[in-house]
Order: C-alpha cells, then structure tokens, then sequence
C-alpha cells in the first residue's frame, strides 16, 4: 500500500532556483518508489504545490505554470524524464498500427518517388483494393481503430486512387471526372491529394480514436506508453522528425515543428510531453486520479490544438507562397490543401466529450476549406479560380484562431516550421 | 548558440588581429559586457541614439507619407481619363512614393515590423509587400473587380500595395499570367475584356491600391507620432515602464535586426538571385527582380542603401546625427564603424558602376559589374554578422524557415 505524506496549505512559491536539485531528488524518490510500496514524499518544506487541477478541455495544461509552483501530494518535477522501460511491449499495439499506416502509405508514396524522379521509369501501379486491403490488414488494423465517418472516406479515396492512377489531373470548372497526377502527387477529381488526406486525417480518426478507447480501458503505466505511440513519440520526447534516434512521426512530428524547442517557452510538444510524463507518474497512484486524468486531458488538448495550429501553417502557406506567392506552385498548393483537409477531416465524430472542436465547427471549417459535408468538394477552384477563394481560407485561420483561443502571437509563430 | 557562433566568428573571422582586441575582449577587456545586457558605452548617450533612430524612422515614414498623398490623386486621374500624359504622371508619383518607401524599408522596427517583434503592428506589407506580388491574382481580380469593393483591403497583400502599382501602371499587354485553367482564360472572361478595357481596368485597379495604401502609411506615422501613438517615446524610454522594449539592449536588437534587411533582402533577393548567385539553379534569374515592369530595381537599391546609411551614420544630411557608428566609437571600436561605412561606399560605387543600365540589363550584359556589387554588399552584411553584432553584444535576426515535408 503507498502512502503519501501530503503538504497541506495552498502553493508555495520556490524560495530560490538552488532549492530545484532537492526537490528533484525528493520527487525522483517518489517516482521510483511507487512500484514498491510506502513512502514519505511530502517532508520537504519547499515541496512543489500545485492546486488541484481541472480536468476540462480549458484547463492550462501541465507544463506551462510557473515551474516553481509544481504539484504537491501528486506532484511531478518538470525535468522529470519518462519511463520508457518496457514501452516496446507496452505499445506493441500502437506501434503495430504506425507500422501498418507506414505499409498504407508505402505504393503511394512509392509513386510519388517515382513521379519526381528523372529517368525512374513509370510508377508501378496502385489499386484501390490493394489500398483497401493495406487499410483492413492487421489485428487490429487501422482500419478499425479508425472512426466509422473516416473509414468511409479512406475507402472513398482508395477508390478515387485507383481512378486516378495513369490518368493525368487537368483542373477544370467543371471538374473531370476522375482525378490523375497532378505535380508529383495524385489527386481526385476535385483536386484533393488522396495520400495526405487519408495520412494526415488518420492521425486523428485513427490513432486520437484509438488513443481515446486505451484511456477509455483506464489510465495504467501500460496505457501511458500505448498513448505516447499513439502519439507519434518515443519516451525519449526528441522533439524533432528528422532525429537519428526515434524520430517523432504523425501528429508527434507535426506538434515538434509547431514547438519553440525552448524550455522556457515550451510549445504544444513540450507541453504534451510534460503531460504525458505526469500521468505515467501518477498511473500507478489511485489517489492521484484527478491529477492524472486532468494530465491525460491536458495531453489530448495538445494534440488537437498543435493539429490545428499545422491546419494553420498550411493555410498560410497556402495563402502566402503556394498560392498567393511571387512565384505560384499550383500542384504543391493542391498537396498542401489535401494535407488542411486531412488534419481537419479527421476529428470529426470523435468522442465529442475528448475534444475541444465540435462536429458543427468541423463542418463550418471544411465548408470555408472549399470541401463542405455532404457535397462534392470544389477544392479544385484553388487552382481555377485562386483569387475567389482566399478570403474563405483566411476565414478558416481565424475561425480555428477563434475555436481555440490562439493569440495573433501565436498565430504567428505557427506559421514557420521550427 | 547564436552568441557562440558570434565569438567564434569575433576570433576567426575578425576585421584582423588589430580589431580583435578591442571587439572581442568580454569580461576582461576595454568593452565589459553581461550576456545580452547591451554593451557599456559609459557616458554615450544611448537613450538619444535610440530617440534619434526613432525620430530618423518617423521622418522617413513622414516623407513616405508625403509622397503616396501625391500618388493617390496622380493615380485616380490616371484612372479618369487613361491618357499617356495622366499615367506618366501617375508613373511619377508611384516612382517618388516608391523611392521614399525604399529608405524606410531599413527601418522594419516597431509598428512597421511583423508580429512577434516588438511594438510590432505588422503595417509594412499592406504599404509595400515585394516580395509577395502575384500578377496572376491581381489579373483574376481584374476581372471581378473586387478593386471596386471594401473588400479589396483584406485581399492578400500580394495583390496590392505599392509592390502592385508596378504592374498596375507600366504593363501595357492585353495578356495574363494565369495558366490555361484558370477561369479567367478557360472561360474567356479575360480575354472578353478587351484590350481597352483591361487597360482602364488596370488603372482602375491601380488607383484603388492607391487609395487604399494612404492609410496604411498614415496609420504607421500617426503610431509613432509623439501626438499620436507617440511609439517614438517607447523606443526612447527602452527599459522603463510601458515600453514595448524591456531593455535598451532589446531596442537596439530590434533597429539591428531590421537593417539586415541589407543582407536577405537586398544582397540576396534583389541581387544574387536575379544575378544567379544565389538560390539559382539556371544561369540568371531574372524573374524575382524588383519592379521589373518599371525597371526601376536599381533605384530601389539605392533608397535602400540610403536607409541603411540613415541609420547606421545618422539620419540628417552627410550624416549628421547620432548613428550607429556613433556607438561603435563609444565603446572603442571605431575601426567597425570605419570598415562598416568604407563597405558602404564601396556598395553605393559598384550600384554607380552600373550606370544608365537597369538592374536586368546589367544581369544581362554585364555580369561581373553585378557581381561586384553583390560582393560589396556582401562585405558589409558579413562585417554586420560578425565584428558589428559582436562589439554591440547584439544578437543576429532569426530567419524564418520553409516547410519540411
């Protein structure tokens, strides 16, 4: 049985910076500790406090209060590091499923290659029902961790691929028919680019569903691990895609470009990070429920929003440079519209009570993203009619701006890759 | 990381053994320095310098001000009656605006400068945005005349301002720059206008941007204005209370960073790249010129260097006023502010060497003479990297970077 000195009385401000090694050491103490049994964790007069937190949606997530003032009786230090230990067999689900996407996007992207590659040869060709059977494959596939809503679209799109496939994309009002290469990527006959929005909507109907269904089952040491894979991370948290060890992948590799990667500015990786590192902490402590959970909350929180704020540095690209640029790249402005409609595609009819976005908002964001539900999309005007739908996609940034309280700064700073 | 790379450059790449002594003795030499507290310049006057780039900006901005007051009547005559004299003269004032704009184009600090800087109100682009000018857009909005409406304010930058007057005005062809499938050629609604109207319209367009930049630069004077927004006072009292620079040192950083404008800007967009010296896999690039429907890039160049000149030396006649190599002279290194201004004249004689050529012409005819010009500017952005930042403690701009996908 664990026992827990608890500090009483309302946060404590950290005297001096010198104070942090000690309250380390206590705190590691604690956290290896709490697999073995009873321990006193709270005789430290300068112990971290922290008021009990709110699990809710708006709750300001772990890691970007004041670091001096952590958490008392459930406390965890900032720098604490992750407990990664047995995080291959914990997550062997998980990162099955990442190696099943992989396996989903690999003909596509073998094409792709091949399309940007002089002297390559043609491409070898892709089929609908190959795609349909990379997405069903497995157990469990991704096909079924993923959304009924987006498991429709996927196989829509496998379709529209197979389509397309040899045919060449030549935008027009109307549209054509069937879709085709269009740059180096493949596209329906509305202009979206079929790889990204099955990828990029995946991270969120898929994996965010999934990750939603482990905390369903209960927040365990086991289920931590499962949601960090599912995340795209490793427990080594590199912050960044292009690491030689455990690079970030999927909505991970989206919310690194999106962090400053500095400490004591920490952006949406870092603070889901810090999130996570937390509820793996205080998984194994039953008292600690509220906090780990309001952890867990905070963590989804970041995944969301720094899926949003990407939805925004692909609009602004959109707008700035692919677009509406000195020099405009009417394919690339394509492959970056279909990558906006993926990350925003995909969070519909998740969990409505694990997310911030409504459906409805979801709705009135792909109906300004030229692609409304219900009705073919006319993403394809981006290319025939440019100047007619930029301002719906400014509209776009500011609504997602609106639906998650992001300032003008950092708007701003979601629009570069860091 | 950057400060490092700073000290290395102090040691390696250093004005000569000379110059290193002074410019790199931290914490034991002549110029005692914290880590980002600014320099110690004893006595210099550091508040009057920050007061004189202030009031060097707000009359730079002021005289911008002036001269697209005059634009915009220029241009709606222009409009009105579409004659070669009217759009001559509106030609003129969009030239006079212009060259007023391109020496406050170096001072991007404050309200000018984009969001995340300090005081910062992003009002540049919507008074001149090179290089975001997309003529394909603005010919898609020729034809629906969204020029005519309100809404022409919240269009994208790249199809207004200053920078769009240089096609709106000197092209006089009846095509676009829209590919085939696009609906203005699919449709054939461009081509249905007509020669004479896409002329009218074109001035119509151009007098509309007018209209709608004069605000914009009046927005940016009032907000420095001491009777206004009065932001001459904020970068004056650096440091104290209210201001949007928390440290003298921040407001230098901020009037730093915009004059390496010199170095991404003007060295390699304006230059090395037209020349093919930079980001160029064909042997010129002639295209990213500016204003190449004017052909007056060159003179743009000069207005720049002049800006930079303002600042660096001090904003009045042959440079009187405090300046930048005022300070360099405070803390000991005045060889920095000798090297820095010998740069700059080698830089406005290779701009000379080009004589009565445009800059494309020169690109096309005379490659070394371009080359030169790019190397002096170079010689000067490289003494701004290294012994100039390093002597003023000053920390170098951060670029922005492209998508990784």
């Amino acid at each position: 049985m664990l026992t827990i000195i608890v500090n009483s009385g309302t946060p404590v401000r950290m005297k001096s910076a010198v104070n942090l090694p000690a309250r380390l050491l206590v705190a590691v103490g604690c956290v290896a500790s709490l697999g073995v049994g009873a321990i006193a964790c709270g005789d430290d007069d300068n112990a971290p406090i922290r008021p009990g937190a709110d699990a809710s949606f708006d709750a300001p997530p772990p890691g970007t209060s004041d670091a001096s003032v952590d958490a008392g009786p459930c406390g965890v230090p900032p720098t604490a590091t992750y407990d990664g230990s047995a995080f291959a067999t914990n997550a062997a689900v998980e990162l099955g499923l990442r190696a099943q996407m992989d396996a989903l996007l690999k003909p596509m992207k073998d094409v792709e290659t091949a399309l940007s590659t002089p002297d390559a040869g043609a491409p070898v060709a892709v089929t609908a029902q190959q795609l349909k059977d990379l997405y069903a494959a497995g157990t469990p596939s991704l096909k079924s961790v993923t959304t009924p809503f987006y498991q429709a679209k996927v196989d829509a799109w496998a379709d529209e691929y197979g389509t397309a496939f040899g045919n060449v994309w030549a935008p027009a009002e109307p549209p054509p028919a069937t879709g085709g290469q269009y740059g180096k990527w493949i596209v329906n006959a509305r202009g979206i680019d079929l790889r990204q929005a099955m990828e990029k909507g995946s991270y969120s109907a898929a994996f965010y569903n999934h990750a939603v269904n482990v905390i369903a089952q209960g927040v365990t040491p086991v289920a931590v691990d499962r949601l960090v894979a599912a995340f795209g991370a490793h427990p080594s948290f590199p912050n960044d895609p292009a690491a030689a060890q455990n690079p970030d992948v999927n909505a991970a590799s989206y919310a690194a470009r999106r962090d400053s990667k500095k400490p004591e500015s920490p952006g949406p990786y870092q603070r889901a990070k810090a999130a996570l590192i937390k509820a793996k902490v205080l998984s194994s402590v039953p008292a600690c429920a509220a906090e780990r959970d309001a952890a867990v909350t905070a963590f989804l929180l970041e995944w969301e929003k720094s899926t949003f704020a990407t939805a925004i540095f692909y609009l602004n690209d959109l707008l700035q440079v692919k677009l509406g640029g000195a020099s405009p790249d009417m394919p690339a402005a394509m492959h970056a519209y279909g990558e906006i409609i993926g990350f925003v595609a995909g969070w519909k009819t998740l969990p409505a009570d694990k997310r911030k976005v409504t459906d409805a908002q979801v709705d009135a964001l792909l109906t300004k993203l030229l692609s409304p539900p219900d009705l073919p999309s006319t993403g394809y005007k981006l290319v025939t009619d440019t100047a007619g739908q930029l301002a719906a996609l400014q509209g776009a940034i500011t609504d997602i701006a609106g639906i998650y309280g992001f300032s003008a700064a950092e708007v701003e700073s979601f629009k570069k890759n860091n | 990381m950057r400060r490092n790379a700073r000290w290395a450059a102090c040691i390696g790449l250093g004005l000569g053994v000379a110059l290193a002594g002074p410019a790199c003795k931290r914490g034991g030499g002549s110029i005692p320095m914290q880590p980002g507290s600014g320099v110690d310049a004893g006595s210099f006057d550091k508040v009057g310098l920050l007061r004189a780039f202030g009031e060097c900006a707000l009359t730079t901005y002021r005289e911008a001000e002036t001269a697209i007051v005059a634009l915009e009547p220029a241009a709606a005559k222009a409009a009105a009656d579409g004659t070669p004299e009217s759009r001559a003269a509106a030609r003129e004032a969009w030239a006079r605006a212009l060259d007023a704009w391109e020496v406050a184009e170096v001072m991007q600090f404050g309200p000018a400068a984009m969001t995340g800087a300090p005081g910062a109100q992003d009002l540049r682009d919507g008074i001149y945005s090179w290089p975001l000018v997309n003529r394909c857009l603005i010919e898609q909005q020729m034809v629906s005349q969204i020029y005519d409406k309100p809404e022409l304010a919240t269009t994208l930058v790249s199809t207004r301002s200053l920078a769009s007057l240089d096609y709106l005005l000197h092209y006089e062809g009846a095509d676009n720059a829209c590919g085939a499938p696009a609906t203005i050629n699919a449709q054939g609604t461009w081509a249905a206008l007509g020669p004479q109207t896409i002329a009218s319209r074109r001035l119509g367009y151009a007098s509309a941007v007018a209209k709608d930049v004069t605000p914009r630069v009046k927005k940016l004077v009032e907000a420095w204005d001491p009777a206004r927004g009065n932001f001459l006072a904020q970068i004056a009292d650096a440091g104290k209370p209210g201001s949007a620079f928390s440290s003298q040192q921040m407001a230098f950083n901020a009037v730093s960073d915009a004059l390496f404008y010199l170095d991404d800007q003007v060295k390699d967009m304006k230059v090395g790249r037209p020349a093919g010296i930079v980001a160029c896999v064909s042997a010129t690039c002639p295209e990213p010129v500016e204003s190449p429907f004017s052909g007056r890039a060159k003179e743009h160049l000069r207005a720049n260097l002049v800006g930079f000149e303002r600042i660096f030396r001090g904003c009045g006649a042959g440079g009187e006023g405090l300046g930048f190599d005022d300070l360099l002279v405070a803390v000991g290194a005045g060889t920095v502010s000798q090297a820095v201004s010998a740069a700059l004249a080698e830089s406005f004689a290779a701009l000379d060497a080009l004589g009565a050529r445009t800059l494309t012409q020169a690109i096309a005819q005379d490659p070394p003479a371009v080359r030169r010009l790019f190397d002096a500017i170079k010689k000067l952005t490289d003494i701004l990297k290294t012994d100039f930042a390093t002597v003023l403690d000053l920390e170098l701009p951060k670029k922005i970077e492209g998508d990784n996908d």
